[in-house]
C-alpha cells in the first residue's frame, strides 16, 4: 500500500466563519495506480492533494505515506518528503519562463539523488526538439508537456495532477493523458489526477468523487480505457 | 545549479536595474577605496619619516644662542638643536626662508639631485622649484650672493611651507624653503635662531627647562608641534580624509544597500508563484534564500571590484591633491589588503544583511499561499475610500498611483533628500568658506604690506603698529596683541555688529568659545618664564575667523608689560615702506595672502564641487531605478492606456512628469537640514582648522544644488519616456500578466 489516508479533517476558519474543506476522508491507494478525483468547484479536491503533496498542514486525522506519517513531519520534513516522492502538474503549467525547456526540466532534476535521464524524458513528453524554447515560445498544450517531464524527471513516487487538462483543447488534453499513462506504465509511477471532466475518470483504476468534503464514493474500475479510447 | 541562469538572464533582461545597482555599489566602494588606499598610504609613511627624520616635540624661539645647549640637552633628556634661519625677499618679490640645514632634529631628505657640499651650495622645496623653474645645478641670486641649487629636498617640519606656525596659506610661487650649510646661515647678519627639540622620553620638564633657558637668552615663544601648522597641519587633513570622508561613501552605500534589496523584493514579488512551485517540487528555503542572495552578492562583489580598480585609479588623482599642497615624501599607493577586503566586505555585508532581512519575510510563507499568489495582491492602503469626488482625472489617477507605491515614493523623498542634503552640504561648505575670505580680505584685512620686524623696535612708523606677547591661559599659549588705537587697518566688529577701535580690551570669538570667556570677565594669564601674573579685563568679544588674540591699547600693553614706549613688533602700511630688509623677519601683502589662501582651499573646493557631482550622480541612480521599478509594474496599465488611445506624452504626463514634486519636496526637506547640521560640521571642521568659519549657506549655490537635482530629474524623465514607448501593448497582453 502506497498510501493511506485516516479520517482527514480540514477546516478553515476564517474570522466569519469556521468551513469544513475536507471531513472524516478515508482513501487508500495502492503503488503504480492512477486515481481520478471527481467532484464539483469547490468540494475539497485541491484541498485533499495539497495534503498529500505535503504543501498543506493544520488538518486532522493521518496521512501516511509510504509509511511515513505526514502529520508528523515539520516544515524541513515535509520539503524533504515533497523533494523525494512527489512531483506537480499544475493547470497553468508554471514553468520558470527566464529556462529554456531543457533547463526548466533540470532544475528539478538537480534536486533528485535518483533522477531520470533528462534528454530521454523529453523524448518521452515528445518535446526534444523544442529543447532550447522558452516557454514563452511554446503552446499551452506544448508547456504542459514540459511540465509533465519538469514533475516526472525526478522519479518521484507520486505525480499530483490539479486540473492538468484544464487549460488545454481536445487534441492536447488527449496527448496530455495519454503521456500521463505512458508515465505510469513506463515508471510506474503513482498518479492522482483532479479534473472536472468524467470521461477522465475511465481511464483511472480508481475513481474518487468528492462533495463539500466528503466522499460521496469510491469506484474501481474493472476495466481501464487507454486514454487513446477516451472521448468527451 | 541550473536555477541560476533563470537570475542571471532576468538580471540581463532588467540591465537598467542591475547595472544601476552595480554602479551605485562601484561609487560608493570607489570613494571608499580611493580615499583610503591614498590616505593610509600617506598616513603610514608619514609616520615613518617622521620617526626617521627625527621630527621635532616644540619649536623654541630665542633671542640669540643659548649658552650651554649642550649640557642642557643632557640635563633635561632631550635632542636639542640650534637653527638659524631668516626670510628673504628676492627681486622679483619671492620670499626664501633660508634655513640651516639640520643634523638631529628635523633632518632634511634630499630627494632630487644631489647633497649639500659647500658654503654656496643650497638645497630648494620641490613645489618653489617647480612653480619657478629653478632646476638642479642652477644658480639661485638670494640676497645678493650666489647659491647654486644641489637639489631638491624636504623636511618633516615643514610639510605646509607657509611663513608662520600659525599660518595655512600657501603660494608655491612665491614663497618657498631652502637649506644652506649651517655655517652660511649663521653668517648672514639677519639670522635668527630658534631651536629644535626632540624629547627622548615622555618626561620633558618643560617649564623648568625654559626657566634655565631664561638665564642666558629672552625666549619668545615655545611652540609644541601639534600646534606648529608647517608640522601639524596636515594630520587634520588626513583626519578628514581618512575618518570623515568615509563616511559618506558609506552613507551612500546604505542607501544603495536598500535599492538592491528593493529591487530584490520587488523582484521576489514577481515571482511568487515561481517561489511556491520550486517549493512545491521540494527547493528548501534555503536553497532558494542562496538562490536569490547570490544576486545581491553578485552585484555587490562586481560593484565592489570595479569601485576597487576605479579606486585606484582615482587615488593618484586624490594623492596630487594632498602632493599639490603639503611637501611630503612620494608615497606610493599600495592597496593594503586590510583596505581591499573592507571594500569588498562593506558593500557585501550590508546587502546581504538587508536582503536578508526583505527576503526571510517572503519566504517564510508558506507554499500554498505562494502559489495562490495571495501575497501579491496589495492590500495596503483602501482607495475605495478615497472618494476624491470632483477631481480631476489626471488627480485621481496620480493620487491612486502614489499610494499604491507609497514605500517606493517614501524610500524616493529619503534618498534625494539625502543626496540633496550632501549637495547642499558640500554647497554651505563652499559658501562658507568664501564668505570667509571676503570678510577677511574685502572687510577685516584694509592694509596693503605688513612687516614684522626680528626685534623690538621703537617709534612712530607711516602706519598702524601692534606689539605681542605670547602668554599662558589655562596652560596655553595665546598671543596678547597691542594695537594702535583707531587702527583702520584691521576692520573687525565685535559679535553686536559694532566695529572695532582698539579703544578697550577685546577677545577673538574662537578663544571666547573655547575657555568660555565673555564681555565683562576678567582673564588670568601667566608668564611661561617669570612668576608674573596679569589679569586683563575683558570688554568686548571680536568676530575673527583665522586669528586668535587678546587686543589692548597699544600704549597700554607697553606699559603694562614693561616694554619701552612706543615698541612695536609688526606695522601694517597702505604703501610699501622703505625698511632695512635685514631687520625684517617677513613682509607679506594683501594680495600675496589673499591668493595663498585661495590656493590653500582650491583642493578643498574642488572635493567639494566633485561631491556635489557625486551626490547627483546618486540621486540620478536612485531615481532611475524606483522609477523604472514603478513604471516596470504599471506595465499592463501602460498598455491599456495606450490601447485607450492615450498618447505617449499624455501617458508619461500621467506616470512620471508628478515626479517634480518629488524633488521639489526632498529639497524642501534638505534645507532646515542642512541649516542645522552644518553649523555643527563647520564647527568641527572650525575645530580642525583652527580657525572660526561662519556658517552660511549661499542662494546662488543652493539654487546651483537644485538646478542639478532637477537636471538630474528632467535627465531620468528623458530615459524613462523612451521606456515607455518601448512598451509594447501587444506583447504586453500575451504574457497575460
Ligand atoms: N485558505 C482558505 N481559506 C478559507 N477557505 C478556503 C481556503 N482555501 C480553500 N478554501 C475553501 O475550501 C473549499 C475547497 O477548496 P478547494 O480548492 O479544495 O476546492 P476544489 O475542489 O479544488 O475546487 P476547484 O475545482 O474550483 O478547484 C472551498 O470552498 C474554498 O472556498
Ligand atoms: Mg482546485
Amino acid at each position: 500500500m502506497l498510501f493511506e489516508v485516516k479520517n482527514l479533517t480540514k477546516n478553515y476558519n476564517t474570522p466569519a466563519q469556521k468551513f469544513c474543506a475536507l471531513n472524516k476522508v478515508n482513501i487508500q491507494a495502492e503503488e503504480g495506480e492512477i486515481i481520478v478525483i471527481l467532484g464539483p468547484s469547490g468540494s475539497g479536491k485541491s484541498t485533499f492533494l495539497n495534503i498529500i503533496g505535503g504543501l498543506d498542514t493544520g488538518y486532522e486525522g493521518d496521512v501516511i505515506v509510504g509509511g511515513t506519517n505526514l502529520r508528523t513531519l515539520g516544515n524541513a520534513a515535509l520539503c524533504e518528503y515533497r523533494r523525494r516522492n512527489i512531483g506537480f502538474v499544475f493547470q497553468f503549467y508554471n514553468l520558470i519562463p527566464n529556462l529554456t525547456v531543457r533547463e526548466n526540466v533540470e532544475v528539478c532534476s538537480d534536486i533528485s539523488d535518483k533522477p531520470l535521464n533528462i534528454d530521454e524524458v523529453l523524448a518521452a513528453v515528445g518535446i526534444s526538439d523544442k529543447s532550447r524554447s522558452f516557454p514563452k515560445e511554446l503552446s499551452g498544450g506544448q508547456q504542459q508537456r514540459v511540465s509533465i517531464a519538469r514533475a516526472v524527471v525526478k522519479n518521484p513516487r507520486i505525480l499530483l495532477c490539479d486540473e492538468p487538462t484544464g487549460a488545454l483543447d481536445y487534441a492536447s488534453a488527449k496527448d496530455t493523458l495519454k503521456l500521463l499513462e505512458h508515465v505510469n506504465r513506463q515508471y510506474g509511477t503513482t498518479i492522482l489526477i483532479i479534473t472536472h471532466n468524467p470521461a477522465i475518470a475511465d481511464m483511472a483504476d480508481t475513481v474518487i468523487t468528492l462533495r463539500s468534503g466528503e466522499i460521496t464514493s469510491i469506484r474501481r474500475n474493472a476495466e481501464k480505457k487507454q486514454a487513446e479510447e477516451i472521448e468527451w | 545549479m541550473v536555477i541560476h541562469k533563470k537570475l542571471l538572464r532576468g538580471s540581463l533582461s532588467n540591465h537598467l536595474r542591475f547595472i544601476g545597482s552595480i554602479l551605485m555599489i562601484a561609487i560608493c566602494v570607489c570613494m571608499y577605496t580611493s580615499f583610503a588606499s591614498s590616505m593610509w598610504s600617506l598616513f603610514y609613511e608619514l609616520q615613518d619619516y617622521r620617526e626617521n627624520c627625527n621630527l621635532h616635540d616644540y619649536l623654541l624661539s630665542v633671542s640669540n644662542e643659548i649658552d650651554n645647549a649642550d649640557a642642557l640637552a643632557d640635563q633635561y633628556g632631550i635632542d636639542l638643536e640650534c637653527r638659524y634661519y631668516c626670510e628673504i625677499s628676492r627681486d622679483d618679490g619671492d620670499v626664501i626662508r633660508l634655513m640651516s640645514a639640520n643634523e638631529l632634529v628635523d633632518r632634511y631628505v634630499v630627494r632630487e639631485g644631489g647633497d649639500l657640499s659647500g658654503e654656496h651650495d643650497l638645497l630648494l622645496d620641490r613645489q618653489y622649484a617647480k612653480a619657478n623653474a629653478c632646476s638642479i645645478g642652477s644658480d639661485f641670486e638670494l640676497n645678493g650672493k650666489t647659491y647654486t641649487v644641489r637639489g631638491y629636498y624636504t623636511e618633516p617640519d615643514f610639510t605646509l611651507i607657509t611663513n608662520s606656525v600659525k599660518g595655512i596659506s600657501i603660494n608655491h610661487a612665491s614663497y618657498g624653503i631652502a637649506i644652506a650649510s649651517k655655517e652660511a646661515v649663521s653668517s648672514l647678519p639677519q639670522a635668527a635662531v630658534e631651536y629644535l627639540i626632540r624629547c627622548r622620553s615622555d618626561h620633558f620638564a618643560r617649564e623648568d627647562f625654559l626657566k634655565d633657558v631664561y638665564a642666558s637668552a629672552m625666549v619668545e615663544k615655545l611652540i609644541a608641534c601639534e600646534s606648529d601648522n608647517r608640522a601639524a597641519y596636515i594630520d587634520g587633513d588626513l583626519k578628514i580624509y581618512t575618518k570623515g570622508m568615509q563616511i559618506i561613501p558609506l552613507f551612500f552605500l546604505i542607501v544603495a544597500s536598500f535599492v538592491v534589496a528593493l529591487i530584490l523584493s520587488k523582484l521576489m514579488k514577481a515571482e511568487t508563484v515561481q517561489i511556491g512551485v520550486l517549493y512545491a517540487m521540494g527547493y528548501r528555503p534555503m536553497d532558494l534564500y542562496r538562490h536569490y542572495i547570490s544576486y545581491a552578492v553578485v552585484i555587490s562583489v562586481c560593484g565592489g571590484l570595479l569601485g576597487i580598480g576605479s579606486g585606484m585609479l582615482l587615488a593618484p588623482v586624490l594623492r596630487s591633491l594632498v602632493t599639490e599642497r603639503y611637501s611630503v615624501p612620494p608615497f606610493r599607493i599600495s592597496l593594503e589588503p586590510g583596505t581591499a577586503a573592507v571594500s569588498l566586505l562593506i558593500p557585501v555585508c550590508f546587502l546581504v544583511v538587508l536582503c536578508s532581512l526583505f527576503m526571510i519575510s517572503r519566504l517564510m510563507q508558506s507554499p500554498l499561499t505562494l502559489l495562490r499568489n495571495q501575497a501579491a495582491e496589495r492590500s495596503g492602503f483602501s482607495f475605495r475610500g478615497l472618494a476624491m469626488k470632483g477631481a480631476s482625472f489626471t488627480t485621481r489617477f496620480r493620487t491612486r498611483e502614489i499610494l499604491r507605491n507609497a514605500g517606493r515614493y517614501l524610500f524616493m523623498v529619503f534618498g534625494v533628500s539625502v543626496s540633496a542634503v550632501m549637495l547642499l552640504l558640500f554647497a554651505a561648505v563652499l559658501g562658507s568658506l568664501n564668505k570667509m575670505m571676503d570678510e577677511t580680505f574685502s572687510r577685516i584685512v584694509n592694509y596693503e604690506y605688513m612687516y614684522t620686524y626680528a626685534d623690538m623696535t621703537t617709534g612712530k612708523p607711516d602706519g598702524y603698529r601692534t606689539n605681542l606677547n605670547y602668554l599662558l591661559l589655562d596652560g596655553e599659549e595665546i598671543s596678547v596683541n597691542g594695537v594702535d588705537t583707531h587702527n583702520t587697518h584691521m576692520q573687525f566688529e565685535d559679535t553686536d555688529g559694532n566695529p572695532v577701535t582698539f579703544e578697550d580690551h577685546g577677545i577673538t570669538i574662537n578663544l571666547s568659545e573655547k575657555f568660555d570667556i565673555h564681555a565683562g570677565d576678567t582673564v588670568t594669564l601667566k608668564s611661561r618664564y617669570t612668576d608674573a601674573e596679569y589679569r586683563i579685563h575683558i570688554d568686548r568679544v571680536i568676530v575673527s575667523y583665522a586669528e586668535d588674540f587678546i587686543s589692548m591699547p597699544l600704549d597700554e600693553f607697553n606699559t603694562y608689560f614693561g616694554y619701552p614706549e612706543n615698541s612695536y613688533l609688526i606695522v601694517t602700511s597702505d604703501h610699501a615702506l622703505e625698511i632695512d630688509p635685514e631687520l625684517l623677519l617677513s613682509v607679506s601683502s594683501r594680495k600675496n595672502s589673499r591668493e595663498s589662501i585661495d590656493e590653500t582651499l582650491k583642493p578643498v573646493r574642488y572635493l567639494m564641487i566633485s561631491m556635489m557631482v557625486m551626490a547627483a550622480l546618486v540621486s540620478f541612480i536612485l531615481m532611475s531605478i524606483i522609477i523604472s521599478m514603478i513604471l516596470e509594474d504599471s506595465r499592463f496599465t501602460i498598455s491599456m492606456l495606450k490601447i485607450l488611445g492615450y498618447s505617449d506624452k499624455r501617458i508619461s504626463g500621467l506616470l512620471i512628469d508628478f515626479n517634480r514634486y518629488i524633488v521639489i519636496l526632498a529639497f524642501a526637506v534638505s534645507i532646515p537640514l542642512i541649516l542645522k547640521s552644518s553649523s555643527k560640521i563647520m564647527g568641527y571642521l572650525s575645530e580642525m582648522m583652527g580657525m572660526h568659519i561662519p556658517t552660511y549657506l549661499n542662494p546662488l549655490h543652493a539654487a546651483i544644488g537644485f538646478a542639478m537635482l532637477y537636471l538630474v530629474f528632467i535627465a531620468v524623465k528623458l530615459i524613462m519616456k523612451r521606456k515607455i514607448l518601448s512598451i509594447d501593448p501587444a506583447e504586453t497582453l500575451k504574457s497575460g500578466e
